[in-house]
């Protein structure tokens, strides 16, 4: 064999692997697409860019990954597409099937979906259930109550598939089963407003009323929302702990809670970094409590000046401005403070009125004026009722009630919330004797006409 | 897609010459006739990889459709600016000495537009109320595209609605203020109904009208009673839970509040006769994942019979509001639903069924629903006749749109085409997105249907920066 042979063998050797590594270089793998970014946070924007350079295009489980963290940040399209790659290169495990059912019923494609979530079903695995809540949810957007009603049976005891269950009874003629189903979840979550309100419609359309009103005023005195997230929501939720800036609050509640207050101000700073270019006011007042905590109330007056400027004057925002002027040793400006507070109603930390009043208490106190002091001890225990009544604790909200109107007797709402804790706990004639107080102060009290006219009636 | 090299060495293999004839060198020039061929090979497939990774990422489509422009009708958009004001006293309580008030920015939070002639001077005004800023704000077309604003109230709550009502009767407008506490999901006991009395001369002096209700969404005035006043319908809000109440006028002695029914999320309570006794009655949108239309019957006395016109067991539809308007003119009340509120997702995405279901007033209380528009993340509708060729026609706001397609209309009207078919969708705009609050009115005094919407923005996701609230004149050419 010639030497120019042996060469020429050898060439076509090389040429032929070279051919095949080119092969497998080009196909089947595909590009990212291009995802709007633009749409996101900074601090996202660097964990989905980082994500994305991660990314092993020969690799199922890569796309699905990077599809699932599109998913949970409205990147659909991009989800999709991602998904799509991965079906491309095998076959998807039930998580795979669940997240690219959950993708394209987000998109709207619910007969699509149905196919994967049925998928899931088929491998009897530990997210069927999961699948089953989704097909009920699904079939109730496309307004087929039936497929709805089968779905949401086969989806066991999980309540956000329960509820779905009994509202779809109450509405199909059903409400004596949908009470029964109520009454399991409320055995289970005692306090759920979602399950009494459902049980007072059952109760309504069963012609109950005593029934229906007793389940409304329980309505009334309770918070506890029992998770209406389905889980591949409650899985966004989780994402959104780990990624941009929810990943810099999340470590900061952590380091907070090891009372690593230093480490958990910057942290929430990061937090509002990688949140730029948008602006969430809780985080500022976050980090304000925090700066409190460590004693820099300048800077906390800081971010609380930037929320307020946003998102406007709110109760809690008014509470912590005056302790940053009490902690910087203006107590005149903090008492205005607090008195600007108390004309808002407080919505997410609940006991910032009663403890501007707890303050405006003192502050009367130490200025010697007890006319006022007693004004604000009415209000104090007001609010302190009021606390106690949205949590069903009558027993404190009846102290607290009758503290009140001892201190403040013209405070006609306190009168009122004494008159129906007075009632819950089977007082009537105390009850009537507060609602006929209260209307003495406010005759156009209406709550308090019909609720006195009740208790003559029962 | 080689072919040449191969069928070259094809062709050379029945080429033998005569010359050379050795069965090796004639192997050798095989060899080399491969060689060359798969070297082609290589260098196509490389290139062919090349294109693939200079191709690039490929972009995402979206797969909504985009409808076109109307040749019927041409709109001029102004955009108005909410004034930010902070009184100097409280500026006082957040600036140390030493430092300085920040310029920041308010968030776009228009939670309500309307076309009114606020001042009676026989030219439509637009009030606005702003979220945000806790203000009422009434803007004044004065000309080309100048608008002035002037502060009605502020430090107000959270307005969601302003009404405005001569409800003293002393002939000038007052301002009934519907206060949500919180823009945001609440459930806690926040809301509030302020009435502004018209002093004269821009001052108002302020009547809590009802507090220590959950948050409140609107007020709509009647006489509900027959007693010759001016009563409120009130719709409560809340989040998981929420009521209608109505306020008997007890002139001076104040409002006494009657409750009418108990449901979540009720976001309008339009009031109209809506069965032609001859008296008012109350309809409200239940949204929250119920999805129902309830309309309550008046027996005149302001007792009222609660009747469940429309329901959907679709609880994703994103109820957004319900105006009462007559749609066919035939005489009666139908209501315009909005569907498309999808903000729980955080990520909201056009879904199928957004848009605006008309529910058409039948008689003797039975009502027939269809969709009638689409419009993906619709919050609001409204009616009028924008093309000006008799009928009435439909516009639709959407909050959510796809927003990463500059090419999605925030802003949509479906022409009627004389027979109550809705069938063709014109876009109008593009921007400003997120839109929540939609009127019409003649607000140039041309004759013609001119149009306000206003933004809310929720920091969940960046969407492109516009102003707050748009005005979008009808027939202008910009000058």
């Amino acid at each position: 064999m010639s030497g120019l042979r042996r060469a020429l063998i050898v060439l076509v050797v090389v040429e032929l692997a070279s051919l095949i590594g080119l092969m497998l270089l080009v196909s089947p793998a595909a590009p990212l697409p291009v995802s709007q970014l633009g749409t996101q946070e900074s601090g996202l924007i660097e964990d989905m860019q980082a994500a994305e350079a991660k990314h092993d295009p020969q690799q199922m489980q890569s796309w699905v990954t990077i599809g699932d963290f599109y998913c949970a940040f409205g990147l659909l399209p991009e989800a999709e597409y991602c998904l799509q790659e991965a079906e491309r290169l095998g076959r998807l495990d039930e998580n795979g099937f669940l997240l690219r059912g959950n993708i394209l019923s987000r998109l709207g494609r619910m007969k699509e979906a149905e196919k994967y979530f049925r998928q899931v079903i088929d491998f009897q695995g530990e997210r069927a259930s999961d699948a089953w809540i989704q097909l009920g949810l699904d079939a109730l957007r496309r307004n087929d109550p039936q497929q709805a009603e089968k779905a949401l049976r086969q989806s066991g005891d999980q309540p956000v598939a329960m509820l779905a269950l009994a509202r779809l009874l109450i509405r199909t003629d059903r409400a004596a089963e949908a009470g029964a189903l109520l009454d399991r979840i409320l055995e289970q979550y005692p306090g759920s407003m979602r399950a009494l309100q459902l049980k007072t419609w059952a109760c309504e359309a069963l012609g109950d009323d005593r029934g229906a009103r007793e389940n409304y005023e329980l309505s009334l005195r309770h918070v506890q929302i029992i998770s209406m997230l389905t889980p591949v929501r409650q899985h966004d939720e989780e994402m959104h702990q780990q990624h941009g800036p929810g990943r810099f609050l999340f470590e900061s509640g952590k380091m907070e809670q090891r009372g690593d207050l230093a480490a958990a101000v910057d942290l929430t700073e990061q937090a509002i970094e990688a949140m730029k270019p948008l602006k969430r006011p809780y985080y500022s007042m976050r980090a304000a409590e925090l700066y409190l905590d460590i004693n820099l109330p300048k800077r906390a007056l800081k971010h609380l000046r930037l929320a307020l400027i946003i998102d406007g004057e709110t109760a809690e925002n008014w509470e912590l401005v005056g302790n940053a002027w009490f902690a910087l040793g203006d107590k005149e400006k903090a008492r205005r403070a607090w008195l600007e507070g108390s004309r808002f109603r407080a919505s997410k930390f609940m006991p910032a009125n009663q403890y501007m009043q707890r303050n405006l208490v003192e502050s009367a106190t130490e200025s010697g004026d007890n006319e006022l002091a007693r004004h604000h001890t009415g209000l104090m225990h007001y609010e302190t009722g009021l606390l106690a009544w949205r949590e069903n604790d009558l027993r404190s909200a009846l102290v607290a009630f009758t503290a009140a109107v001892e201190n403040l007797p013209e405070h006609a709402a306190s009168w009122y919330y004494l008159a129906e804790t007075r009632r819950a706990e089977s007082d009537r004639e105390g009850a009537r004797v507060a609602y006929q107080r209260c209307l003495e102060l406010n005759a156009n009290h209406g709550r308090a006409i019909d609720a006195l006219a009740l208790l003559e009636t029962e | 897609m080689v072919p040449a090299p191969v069928s070259s060495t094809a062709m050379n293999v029945n080429h033998q010459s005569p010359v050379a004839g050795s069965e090796e060198a004639v192997s050798s020039f095989r060899l080399l006739d491969l060689s060359l061929g798969l070297l082609a090979i290589v260098l196509a497939v490389m290139l062919a990889s090349t294109l693939v990774r200079d191709q690039s990422r490929p972009a995402m489509t979206s797969p909504i459709e985009v409808p076109a422009k109307s040749p019927a009708v041409s709109w001029t958009r102004h955009d108005l600016s909410l004034p930010l004001e902070i009184d100097d006293q409280l500026v006082e309580l957040l600036v140390p000495a030493g430092e300085k008030l920040e310029d920041q920015r308010q968030e776009h939070r228009v939670t309500h537009v309307q076309v009114v002639d606020f001042d009676k001077d026989g030219t439509n005004d637009i009030i606005a109320c702003d979220g945000a800023g806790n203000q009422v704000v009434l803007f004044q077309h004065e000309s080309g595209k100048t608008w002035s604003s002037t502060i009605l109230a502020n430090r107000l709550q959270v307005p969601a609605h302003a009404t405005i009502v001569d409800i003293d009767q002393d002939d000038d407008n007052d301002v009934i203020v519907s206060l949500l506490g919180n823009i945001l999901p609440s459930d806690e006991v926040i809301g509030s109904v302020v009435l502004l009395e018209n002093l004269g001369d821009g001052q108002f002096q302020r009547h809590v009208l009802l507090d220590n209700v959950r948050r409140v969404a609107d007020v709509q005035p009647g006489d509900l009673d027959g007693d010759g006043d001016l009563d409120l319908a009130v719709a409560v809000f809340g989040y998981g839970r929420g009521e209608i109440l109505w306020l008997e006028n007890r002139n001076q002695q104040g409002f006494r509040d009657h409750q009418v029914i108990s449901r979540p999320g009720v976001i309008h309570v339009p009031v109209a006769d809506y069965d032609g006794d001859g008296d008012l009655d109350l309809a409200t949108v239940v949204s929250q994942d119920e999805e129902e239309v309830w309309v309550f019957e008046n027996d005149g006395k302001g007792n009222f019979t609660a009747r469940m016109i429309y329901f959907t067991h679709n609880y994703d539809v994103g109820g957004g509001g319900l105006v009462a308007s007559d749609l066919d003119q035939d005489g009666d009340m139908d209501f315009l639903l909005s569907q498309g509120d999808n903000l729980e997702f955080g990520h909201g995405w056009p879904q199928p069924y957004h848009g605006c279901i008309w529910i058409r007033n039948d008689g003797d209380w039975n009502f027939s629903a269809r969709q009638i528009g689409a419009l993906g993340g619709t919050y609001a509708t409204n009616a009028g006749d924008l093309d000006q060729d008799g009928d009435v026609d439909l516009v639709m706001v959407s909050m959510s749109n796809d927003w990463t397609d500059s090419s999605h209309p925030s802003i949509a009207w479906v022409e009627n085409d004389g027979k109550n078919n809705f069938t063709t969708t014109w876009v109008i705009d593009t921007a400003p997105v997120e839109l929540i609050t939609l009127d019409v009115g003649d607000i140039d005094g041309d004759g013609r249907a001119d149009l306000v919407a206003g933004r809310l923005r929720v920091p969940t996701t960046v969407a492109p920066e516009s102003t707050g609230i748009a005005v979008w004149l009808s027939g202008k050419e910009t000058p």
